[in-house]
């Protein structure tokens, strides 16, 4: 809710007599129960400046987010709110990340915590530009000489009267702030900002007064501690006790939403919950809905060159030039995800290309308007690329495999689920130009078949995970081509490739013996001698898919739940549509302590007793099964007259 | 629970920001635009026959939209269903029960037919 402006928040921690006005960075959001620091003076902006405020939905971590949550307000007020301090010039900086340790990283990357014009005292934020900090040392602190108050111009009357020692406060915190700014002359734009210049440029932005020069000049050349800063008395505790590399670790772990949250307890915290190490990784996904092309680009600029992971998943209103500008300013990004951004095109990728040559994992899935275009640019820009993501980006061809490849030869994952125009000839590309590639996606690719798998097979002797699930016209042929070339293999799904036979699997099962999670389903050929040939070759074997494998019956059951390893290992078992197994087969899965999941639905034999049976030799396992309730027998005798749905509901 | 349809007709869901399902196990999405559309845990049957050939019969469906119900006269008798579609690319999927009038067929009331055409399954293995 807005905060009236003049308000005056009563802490319950620190409160002081007289009551203290608090303080709150001017796109903040009051929130209830927080803690003001004595001398906080709370000056709300006018309302025009605060964003609708969001229903706070039910949002607790680590359950599907249906709706955004409360905290896009604060979010977006924080970040994009047009009082924020201008963009943040081109900028200089060396790439090189800090460790959030090292001191110098806690320079704010973003400017000083916007503060509200109504306050005299406030200065102008300085702009830092986003640096390198732990490049520059600090400057040489020597015991400072307080500023005396009386030189300061007196404050002239705004909304909120601020007393003398909180003045000061606030003026000791801008100007170490200053410092700073000053300590990187080489990086500071705007010329004349080189610390211990007494004579510096007038406001940059109408909007922020600046101190008055008396105050300045008496700050350039003194120096203060930076932990002095921190350890005034009124400070609270945590600030006291605390380290602030240990407030800097803290904030490293947590998301965005409560680094925001953090960012508006107090002006320490503002410079700590903003400095660039805490930004290098940014998950908008719960953001999703509310995510604009301009959030994308503020955020950039924020982070700069800090930000090395950021997550697009599903914001749809993200678009080309938003990412061109992201791009810029991101040069740094390492793993970009833009799943279900719907909205870019080649240009997306092109500026990806020329910017961010670090780029390692992209995903681009549902990008249905990327084409060959895209896999070109990224080929030139991007040879640092290990995984990409272009599912059902199906106006993909071999062309565009065939440059992709060509340029990024150390990849490791390529998923291509559902580019439906790519044949073995795009798969004799990646074959011949990808010997590091581990995981492999060809889910639904209509067309390829065992020649391109061969080929794949043949150059890719790290393969570790292979999808052809509904590439129905392989056979066992590629079977034996990963028996042979592929050793490693630990996640094979072929589910509907029905052509496969027992031939194929034993040849399979006696090479790779490093299977752990094999999809089966629709493999309607495969009888028991598959699975006796996995109980005694596949040590590691812990999902299995057997569904609609017609032909098995609980005698492969029995092997496979004898073997050795199945104790410890098979965590997941799926039988469902099997019409041969009968309460039997869980009779001889009852010894496999480590099965946490099984599929029976559809098996018609059996029984609820079976499944009971089982369930004491293993109480924690989940049976997924359906018994549709029994008809209700007809009643015998004295017939009342029974009316049919039919006619009473017409 | 997830986010299952309301039997009324013309009930305006389009406001409601996409569900995404954990992305933990197997999930089943729509094969022309991948919106999420059933988690595995929902499945019961996958014995069904559809218009367009096998069809699964879910618990409960996420990111589906309800037409109004209408009678039909399928397989398993006369029964009340109404159309399902995707919430994203408004392709039809199938159709929930609204009612059946054989008592045997009660027990798919309020549940969920999804024609396999129209699916993807993804593992999430990998």
């Amino acid at each position: 809710m807005c905060v009236p402006p003049g308000h005056m928040c009563v802490s319950p921690v620190v409160c002081v007599s007289p009551p203290v006005v608090c303080v709150c960075p001017r796109s903040c959001v009051c929130l209830p129960g927080r803690v003001c620091v004595p001398g906080h003076v709370c000056v709300s902006p006018s309302p025009s400046f605060h964003p609708p405020r969001d229903n706070p939905g039910a949002a607790s971590s680590g359950q599907p987010r249906s709706r955004p949550l409360s905290a896009p307000s604060l979010f977006r007020t924080l970040l994009f709110s047009p009082g924020f301090p201008p963009p943040l010039p081109k900028p200089s900086f060396p790439a090189v990340r800090p460790s959030p340790l090292s001191l110098p990283s806690l320079v704010p990357l973003f400017s000083a915590p916007p503060f509200s014009p109504a306050s005299p005292l406030l200065s102008q934020t300085p702009h830092s530009p986003p640096r390198c900090s732990s490049l520059s040392p600090l400057p040489s602190l020597s015991p400072p000489s307080p500023p005396s108050p009386r030189s300061r111009p007196p404050p002239s009357p705004r909304r909120c009267p601020i007393s003398a020692p909180v003045a000061g406060r606030c003026a000791v915190f801008l100007f170490w702030v200053e410092v700073e700014a000053g300590a990187d002359a080489a990086a500071a734009p705007g010329g004349g900002r080189g610390s211990g210049s007494p004579d510096r440029p007038g406001p940059r932005a109408p909007r922020r007064p600046r101190a008055g020069p008396a105050m300045r000049r008496e700050m350039n050349g003194v120096t203060k501690s930076r932990f002095e800063m921190f350890s005034n008395n009124d400070e609270a505790a945590i600030n006291k006790k605390l380290p602030k590399e240990l407030l800097l670790r803290i904030f490293s772990f947590l998301d965005v939403v409560t680094l925001c949250r953090c960012a508006q307890v107090s002006r320490a915290w503002n410079v700590l919950a903003l400095d660039g190490s805490n930004w290098q990784r940014i998950d908008l996904f719960d953001f999703q809905r509310d995510i604009e092309g301009r959030v994308v680009e503020n955020i950039s600029k924020r982070c700069g060159g800090f930000l090395r992971k950021l997550s697009l998943r599903g914001c749809q209103g993200v678009g080309d030039n938003a990412l061109r500008t992201f791009a810029q300013n991101c040069r740094n990004i390492e793993v970009l995800n833009l799943n279900g951004c719907t909205k870019i095109t080649d240009a997306t990728c092109t500026s990806l290309s020329k910017f961010c040559s670090k780029l390692r994992h992209l995903d681009l899935a549902s990008c249905t308007s990327i084409t060959n275009l895209s896999l070109k640019a990224l080929s030139e820009g991007c040879p640092l690329l290990e995984q990409l993501i272009i599912s059902w980006c199906d106006q993909v061809t071999k062309d565009g495999i065939q440059a992709l490849v060509r340029g990024c030869g150390g990849l490791r994952a390529l998923s291509l689920k559902g580019c439906t125009q790519l044949e073995d000839e795009a798969l004799k590309f990646i074959g011949a130009h990808c010997p590091e590639l581990v995981t492999l996606n060809l889910q639904t690719c209509l067309q390829i078949t065992d020649d391109g798998l061969i080929t794949i097979c043949r150059g890719c002797h790290k393969l570790q995970s292979l999808c052809a699930s509904g590439c129905s016209n392989i056979t066992d042929a590629i079977l034996n081509a990963l028996g042979q070339n592929c050793p490693r293999l630990r996640i094979l799904e072929v589910a509907r490739c029905s052509q496969l036979t027992d031939v194929g699997f034993t040849t399979l099962a006696r090479n790779c013996h490093e299977l752990e999670k094999m999809d089966l389903e629709e493999c309607v050929q495969i009888t028991d001698s598959t699975l006796i040939q996995l109980s005694i070759h596949c040590p590691r074997l812990q999902v299995l898919s057997l569904s609609h494998c017609e032909l098995i019956t609980d005698d492969g059951i029995r092997h496979l739940g004898n073997g050795a390893y199945a104790h410890d290992r098979l965590e997941v078992i799926e039988l469902d549509n099997c019409p041969l197994i009968t309460d039997a087969s869980l009779e001889h899965l009852k010894s496999c302590h480590s099965l946490e999941r099984i599929e029976l639905y559809d098996c018609q034999q059996i029984t609820r007793a079976g499944i009971k049976r089982l369930r004491t030799h293993l109480p924690n396992i989940k049976v997924h099964a359906y018994f549709a309730p029994v008809t209700p027998p007809p009643s015998v005798g004295g017939s009342r007259q029974r009316f049919c749905r039919c006619c009473i509901i017409l | 629970p997830p986010l299952g349809t309301r039997s009324s007709p013309h009930q305006d869901l389009h406001h409601l920001p996409g569900v995404y399902l954990p992305r933990s196990h197997r999930t089943y999405s729509c094969v022309h635009c991948r919106a999420h559309l059933a988690r595995h845990e929902e499945l019961i049957s996958k014995s069904f026959q559809g218009s367009h050939g096998r069809a699964y019969l879910f618990n409960s469906v996420v990111n589906v939209g309800c037409g109004p119900a209408e009678q039909r006269l399928l397989l398993t008798g006369l029964h009340s269903v109404a159309d399902i579609f995707c919430q994203s690319c408004k392709t039809t999927l199938g159709w929930k029960y609204e009612q059946a009038f054989e008592s045997s067929q009660k027990y798919k009331e309020g549940k969920f037919i999804i024609e396999m055409s129209h699916m993807v399954k993804e593992n999430g293995w990998d």
